[in-house]
């Protein structure tokens, strides 16, 4: 990381994200764009700097730790097929060892209690999924299950320390564990690439999770992802990004080809917040008031909600 | 003296026992004893006595609170006894009872007993029970003068009605949680049930699971991803690692062909085609590759990466798992033995994966790029064999599901420790009876546990109105389903008659249960047994009590050849 503060490059646009859990008071914010840099900003997305990685120096995916103000644990995926992780917040890298030689990860998926159970899963390109069990130090291929593995999309459920479930999208099924990714079942084979994955905040309760499709729209689980069906109030558009938040009601959001959608309900009914944009990354953190929620436009604008997700501001 | 196998050992003449400890050689070594023929009742009762002897060893291992078998070792006195709770085991140690007739009847249960347990892995001590109920209902019939043939259209009738019946208790075991509780009811270890539930939740009904020894006290498991055929390569030439051991082929084109592949010709332009490709590679699957055709891939193998091997095992086998390996990387198997040409094929006819590895014992595809609704079909059509040939040929079952386990995406091992090797050998076939339950449940349902589906098929015979020379039949077969309760009963301390007097005035779904002592809902107890389990049980017990009850001549041949297998 340089002492460096500047806004992040016009001509830059922002691919994945991730957010520090207490970014209402540190303004943490990491970025990958789409020429491989990786991106830090101090103050919400307002200024950022480049994050100088080993190797290629580029980034294909980034990850921080669940206690990120306590531990500064974080993971960068390269394009390589490396991946590297740091424990000051990005100052110095290390490598990791990889039993097999994989794909670049396009997902990084650290479990909600890294701390402890030292669980993170990483979607590959080409190669499944890997797992670690040591907070990212060493990773092998957990593909048991799996029956192709160009994957897409992963994510973890919120209670995954109890319940250890997680989601795997490939480019042709959906897949779920039930035992931290040791292996895979199919629960969803649409013809249709499914390229994003939402956990309810309150998964752990009322079971329910989205998968947004390429053509084919939204999908729910109302039974902890082992069924699915089409959210028919949905349009059939590309969803690029799903994020579920909790305030003082639950909302749902979807970063699609034509614009970022909001429902207060959960999916049932839908409002476009931000229209006619290409939203291509969707971040959050943190409840209630503190919640703060980023979306990443193919234009290169960045938006940001604070508290209820129903009002943005374009930064920069 | 009953002469004992341990492990499908035959038993040398003469070594079972010390001399000095061998009775008088014309009692008790049938081999010895002199040729000769009987004639009924005297060939019956024999026949009677030796199914006695077998069921008598077994009994006391029926139930939840069964106890155990103690075989004596084959080999050295100072070895601990094998301790068996599983009815087929036990009688498969058996090979051998003093008295020549007597002997065929422990013999005919033995192979009975040998046979229900290949078709459904467990029901052992329920047949037999059955089998010896229904044996002495038959000759006591039979010596008040009702016709043997007579009673025996009256138990075939009621079997079927008894069948019917148990189909009609039924339940699906569908979810996660009706495994952990059948296999927990199965078993006893609530660990092994929630894993097996977790394996079985993944794998589906047809999953391969193993059971192996393990070094780390318990139970625990893991899953072995990815597809490997047990078939090497044609040329340890091939090896790019290090140590010359291993070829490892990343993103390679992969050919499958049927017949063998000999000539340079044949190949030269798919390898030049592959040679255009970046980073690309070969792996050829063929009945063998060999001549020119091999010296061209070796000679070029610095410019290309290329791995053959032979296609796995022969015959009807072999193109089965061909296909497999077609359908898993998206290609379709080449008939070079049918006069299709190698030479003309296309790089787009080619299959691919991510990686491949072979060395000289194995070859393993990753990440092969099936069209997924093939992929998915061929799976299906798996299922549906299995299916078909379950409880049939085990042989062609253990096939199917090895080819499928491999398409969907490994096996998985459960490894079982205990504190002794005695112990680790019981618990490792209490959880290996415990996965075939659980697979038979998912296939063919569950109905109540603890020999209360029999007593309610029991109850269905009464409906039948046959004549009264075949009722008495129906009665026979209606008494002999009674007993695994009262054995169950009986193992368990309490008094079995009662109980079974009991158990009739119960609700559906309610019966004994014996570790509670109580009558209670079973469903809810977890008290349950697979349907093909009992079903194969009684359906053996029938057959095997008929066959006894219908002999009316024996003979006994001087010096017959010794047999171990089952």
């Amino acid at each position: 990381m340089t002492d460096q503060e500047q806004n992040m490059p016009e001509q830059q646009i922002i691919m994945t994200m991730a957010i520090s859990p207490t970014v209402a008071e540190d303004g943490i914010l990491f970025a990958v764009t789409n020429e491989g840099t990786l991106s830090y900003s101090p103050n919400e997305g307002r200024d950022w700097q480049p994050v100088k990685l080993p190797g290629s120096g580029l980034a294909m995916s980034v990850a921080v730790s669940p206690s990120f103000d306590q531990d500064g644990l974080m993971w960068v995926s390269q394009p390589e097929g490396v991946i590297v992780w740091s424990n000051d917040r990005g100052k110095i890298w290390r490598d990791t060892y990889i039993t097999r030689q994989a794909s670049a990860a396009s997902v990084l998926a650290p479990s909600p209690t890294v701390a402890t159970d030292g669980l993170v899963l990483a979607a590959t390109l080409e190669d499944g999924v890997l797992r670690s069990g040591d907070r990212g130090r060493t990773w092998s291929p957990a593909n048991f299950g799996l029956l192709d593995l160009k994957t897409l999309a992963l994510a973890v459920c919120p209670s995954f320390a109890s319940e250890q479930i997680a989601l795997v999208a490939t480019e042709t099924a959906l897949f779920r564990s039930r035992n931290g990714g040791l292996s895979w079942k199919e629960v969803g084979f649409w013809e249709d690439a499914v390229q994003s994955l939402a956990f309810s905040p309150d998964f752990a309760h009322d079971r329910r999770a989205w998968a947004g499709t390429e053509n084919s729209g939204l999908f729910m689980s109302a039974d902890g992802g082992l069924t699915w069906q089409s959210v028919e109030s949905f349009p059939h558009i590309s969803i690029n990004a799903l994020a579920a938040v909790s305030t003082s009601q639950q909302w749902l959001l979807a970063g699609t080809t034509g614009g970022l959608y909001a429902s207060a309900d959960m999916g049932t009914t839908w409002a476009i917040t931000v229209p006619d944009v290409n939203i291509l990354a969707l971040v959050t953190a943190g409840r209630g008031e503190s919640l703060r929620t980023f979306a990443a436009a193919e234009t290169g604008e960045l938006y940001v909600s604070r508290g209820k997700p129903d009002h943005w501001e374009k930064i920069g | 003296m009953i002469q004992t196998a341990n492990r499908r050992t035959s038993i040398p003449r003469g070594k079972a026992t010390p001399k000095s400890e061998q009775p008088a050689p014309q009692d008790t070594d049938i081999n010895k004893q002199s040729p000769g023929v009987r004639f009924a009742p005297a060939s019956v009762n024999a026949l009677k006595e030796g199914v006695d002897w077998m069921v008598n060893a077994i009994r006391p291992t029926l139930g939840p609170k069964a106890r155990n078998v103690a075989i004596a070792p084959f080999y050295g006195n100072n070895k601990p006894p094998e301790l068996l709770d599983d009815a087929a085991t036990i009688a498969r140690r058996i090979v051998e009872i003093p008295d020549a007739y007597t002997n065929m009847g422990a013999m005919l249960i033995r192979h009975v007993l040998w046979n229900v347990h290949e078709k459904v892995g467990d029901g052992g001590a329920t047949t037999a029970v059955i089998m010896q109920a229904l044996l002495h209902e038959g000759i006591r019939l039979s010596a008040a003068g009702w016709n043997v043939m007579a009673i025996r259209r009256g138990i075939e009738k009621g079997l079927e009605q008894a069948r019917a019946a148990l189909q009609a208790l039924k339940r699906p075991v569908e979810t996660e949680a009706d495994v952990v509780g059948l296999a927990l009811a199965a078993s006893g270890d609530l660990d092994l049930a929630r894993k097996l539930g977790e394996i079985f939740d993944t794998l589906g009904p047809d999953g391969h699971v193993v059971v192996q020894e393990g070094y780390v006290p318990g139970i625990t498991h893991e899953y072995i991803e990815g597809a490997f055929w047990n078939s090497g390569w044609v040329s340890s030439a091939f090896a790019n690692n290090d140590l010359k051991t291993e070829a490892l082929l990343i993103n390679p084109y992969v050919l499958t062909a049927r017949g063998r592949i000999e000539n340079w010709e044949d190949i030269a332009p798919i390898l030049n085609a592959v040679a255009e490709q970046q980073d690309a590679s070969l792996l050829i699957i063929a009945l063998d590759v060999a001549g020119t055709a091999l010296n061209l891939l070796l000679s070029n193998k610095d410019k290309i990466r290329s791995a053959a091997v032979k296609a796995p095992s022969y015959g009807e086998y072999m193109d089965a798992q061909l296909e497999d390996i077609a359908v898993l990387t998206g290609t379709r198997v080449i008939l070079n033995n049918m006069g299709e040409s190698v030479a003309k094929l296309r790089l787009d006819e080619l299959g691919r994966a991510r990686s491949v590895t072979v060395n000289r014992d194995y070859f393993g595809i990753v990440g092969g790029h099936a069209d997924p609704k093939r992929l998915r079909g061929h799976i299906a059509t798996l299922r549906e064999q299995i299916r078909h040939y379950d409880g049939r040929d085990s042989e062609e079952l253990g096939r199917l599901r090895e080819r499928l386990a491999k398409l969907i995406g490994g096996v998985a091992i459960l490894y079982v420790s205990g504190a002794t090797p005695a112990e680790t050998i019981a618990r490792k076939e209490r959880v290996e009876r415990t996965v075939n339950t659980v697979k038979q449940a998912q296939v063919g349902g569950i109905v109540p546990g603890g020999g209360t589906a029999y007593i309610r098929a029991a109850e269905a015979l009464q409906k039948l109105d046959l004549p009264r020379e075949q009722a008495v039949g129906i009665d026979a077969l209606a008494r002999a389903l009674e007993e695994p309760l009262r054995v169950i009963a009986h193992n368990s301390g309490a008094d079995g008659g009662p109980i079974v007097t009991l158990a009739h005035q119960q609700p559906d779904g309610w019966g004994y249960n014996a570790m509670t002592g109580e009558f209670e809902d079973l469903w809810a107890a977890g008290v349950v047994d697979p349907l093909p389990v009992v079903e194969a049980a009684l359906t053996n017990a029938v057959s095997g009590a008929l066959m006894a009850l219908t002999t009316t001549v024996t003979v006994h041949r001087k010096k017959p050849p010794m047999e171990t297998n089952p």
